[in-house]
């Protein structure tokens, strides 16, 4: 098996899967070190994100997944090295972010369509209504998910399943070039699972997105995977997820048999 | 029409423009009802007004002073009403404006929050106010009275208590992300101004006596001056609120996501923090941190199992806040208690009463 470390991704070759991959960096991250305060959690993180490419961002609990993700989302600023977003067809890359369920408060009444009107809030600064083209496609991102029939119920009624369908419409409503997702199989049901990684391949084929996949349950995402960034002991290896994504290394990685 | 009616139903501007229409009815009403233009509470009591100003005093028995010093004038239940319209339409203007921000004091699990800054405002007022009688003291010619002026005090009040809360919110959103318990920060922020409005009415010796009104907050008093700038407050607060209630909204509800959509979240933080700064400084200085803690906390955690949507839940919360602070009007009028504790008591009651219905729903539903 041949891991390259950081310095060498920039010769891997990712997989083809939509168009585009390939074509253009999405994310170029160069050296970074990440951390809260004092306390360092990764060190010299390089990787890039090609378009089109799904990349899995995997690892043990604690590996410090989630502090590249708010690294990237510009929550933890680097201490070092540099971020660069992209541009796909001319335009700055747009992001659609998909949290984990569990990070979102259901002491808040909001509605399923309320929650996906957040999607565009960023294209309607200064004024506190949408307009009838972001309302339109907060409804089409309702359709692509199959959930228009819950449009009026409250999210935090909804199941594990509903809730993960609702966020990644609401990161659709964004129009993004890059989804990034903090472990969408979480907590739900294998049935849901399956639904959500089918409908992930499905955006894929359609929307040729790029993804970024944060995730340490393996099972059905993992076959999504064209790359993968693995994170442990505050430094990320990079490489193909035939590479990665093998009995053997698992085991070891979680040690597990 | 039916367009207008389906606009104005998902307007945010729906509950504020109910509240206005209630609060401009009332200044009619009241306006209409009584005998000169603005007559302030000082001269409908003539010399017993510092009597009713006494903050362990009553609306009734502030109305029966009233009805002593005007032996021929019969005072009637709504004259109460149009006699103390100040304080009634400053408790009402002030329910508002709380039960609005204390929507999402609530839903962002902030509450401890909102029985800090009343202390952290009294504190700061406390503080100022023992600032400037040491500098009177010092400057004190012979035979001049060693107590401040009502008027001074009045004036200094919501400077101390406006910084003091600014302060206290700017610290703690500095430190925000640098501790993992907020909840005993906010404690902190409690009890120490607890510990430092008794320290420093120790060292004012004439600090007590004329800041327990003030400190407590007795709404009885509120004078037009006072209610017009309660108004001005909560027009502009309500105002910031529904302008950016899409921005204020995201960052409370999802912050990762709103870093992600490049939103500059310290300064929607910031925002929001300055927004309940002046609210919980406005509403402590006029109606006292009882009242304000009350309406931040009672109203919103009364309206949330009925809410279904955000804009649902403002309404909801505003229309209990507004309807129970006049309920408590009522009751005070009444059965002669004082003002703010029976506003709070009623507003407790409708937060009782919909926790009772909620039961009732789920039993019904076999939940």
């Amino acid at each position: 098996m041949t891991i390259l470390m950081n310095k060498q991704r920039a010769r891997a070759k990712p997989q083809p899967n939509s168009p585009r991959a390939g074509s253009e960096p999405v994310l170029v991250i160069d050296g970074v070190d990440l951390g809260y305060g004092t306390k360092q959690i990764l060190r010299e993180v390089s990787l890039t994100l090609q378009c089109g490419i799904c990349m899995g961002l995997l690892g043990p609990n604690g590996a410090g997944k989630t502090t590249l993700i708010r690294g990237l989302l510009g929550i933890l600023k680097p201490e070092r090295g540099r971020i660069t977003w992209g541009e796909v067809d001319g335009e700055p890359v747009r992001i659609g972010y998909v949290p984990q369920k569990e990070r979102l408060d259901s002491s808040y009444p909001l509605t399923v369509t309320e929650v996906l009107s957040m999607g565009v809030y960023g294209e309607r600064p200064w004024s506190p209504w949408l307009k009838t083209e972001h309302r339109q496609r907060v409804w089409q991102a309702l359709e692509s998910v199959g959930m228009t029939s819950f449009a009026k119920r409250l999210f935090s009624e909804c199941s594990g399943g509903q809730r993960q369908r609702i966020l990644i419409a609401r990161a659709l409503a964004a129009r993004p070039n890059l989804l990034i997702f903090d472990e969408p199989t979480t907590g739900i049901d294998p049935a849901s699972q399956r639904e959500i990684v089918r409908l992930l391949e499905e955006l894929r084929a359609t929307q040729h997105l790029t993804m970024l996949i944060v995730t340490q349950h393996f099972g059905h995402v993992e076959r999504l995977f064209d790359e993968v960034a693995w994170v442990q002991d505050g430094r990320v290896l990079v490489g193909p997820a035939k590479e990665f994504l093998t009995d053997e290394f698992i085991s070891k990685a979680f040690g597990k048999s | 029409m039916k367009k207008s009616l389906a606009f104005l139903s998902r307007s945010p501007l729906l509950p504020l423009c109910l509240a206005g229409i209630v609060v401009a009815g009332l200044v009619t009403a009241f306006t209409a009802n009584s005998p000169s233009s603005q007559p302030s509470l000082p001269d409908i009591l003539g010399d017993v007004s510092s009597k009713a100003a006494d903050s362990t005093s009553t609306s009734a028995e502030a109305a029966s002073v009233a009805a002593h010093s005007q032996p021929n004038a019969t005072v009637k239940f709504f004259d109460l009403f149009s006699q103390f319209r100040w304080a009634v339409l400053g408790s009402v203007a002030a329910a508002m404006l709380c039960s609005l921000m204390g929507t999402l004091l609530l839903a962002r699990r902030m509450m401890l929050l909102g029985i800090a800054l009343p202390q952290a405002a009294s504190a700061g007022v406390t503080f100022l106010i023992l600032l400037v009688q040491l500098v009177h003291n010092l400057t004190l010619a012979p035979g001049q009275s060693p107590f401040i002026k009502e008027q001074t005090l009045t004036t200094l009040a919501p400077i101390g208590s406006l910084s003091a809360v600014l302060l206290v919110l700017g610290l703690l959103a500095w430190t925000e992300h640098r501790t993992l318990f907020p909840e005993a920060q906010w404690a902190t922020v409690y009890i120490v101004g607890a510990a430092l409005i008794v320290l420093f009415l120790v060292i004012n010796p004439y600090g007590e006596a004329h800041m327990s009104t003030i400190l407590e907050g007795n709404i009885i008093t509120v004078t037009a001056t006072q209610f017009w700038i309660l108004a001005a407050v909560a027009c502009v607060v309500s105002a910031v609120m529904v302008l950016f209630r899409k921005e204020l909204l995201l960052i409370s509800f999802d912050p990762d996501m709103a870093w992600s959509l490049r939103f500059k979240l310290p300064l929607w933080n910031g925002l929001l923090y300055v927004l309940l700064g002046v609210t919980v400084s406005a509403s402590v200085m006029i109606t006292g941190p009882m009242f304000a803690f009350g309406y931040l906390l009672l109203p919103p955690f009364a309206a949330r199992p009925w809410a279904v949507g955000m804009r649902n839940f403002y309404m909801l919360s505003i229309a209990i806040g507004v309807s129970t602070s006049l309920i408590g009007c009522l009751v005070s009028f009444g059965v002669n208690w004082p003002l703010g504790p029976s506003q709070v008591v009623v507003a407790a009651l409708a937060l009782a009463a919909s926790r009772g219905l909620l039961l009732l729903r789920c039993r019904h539903r076999g939940i």
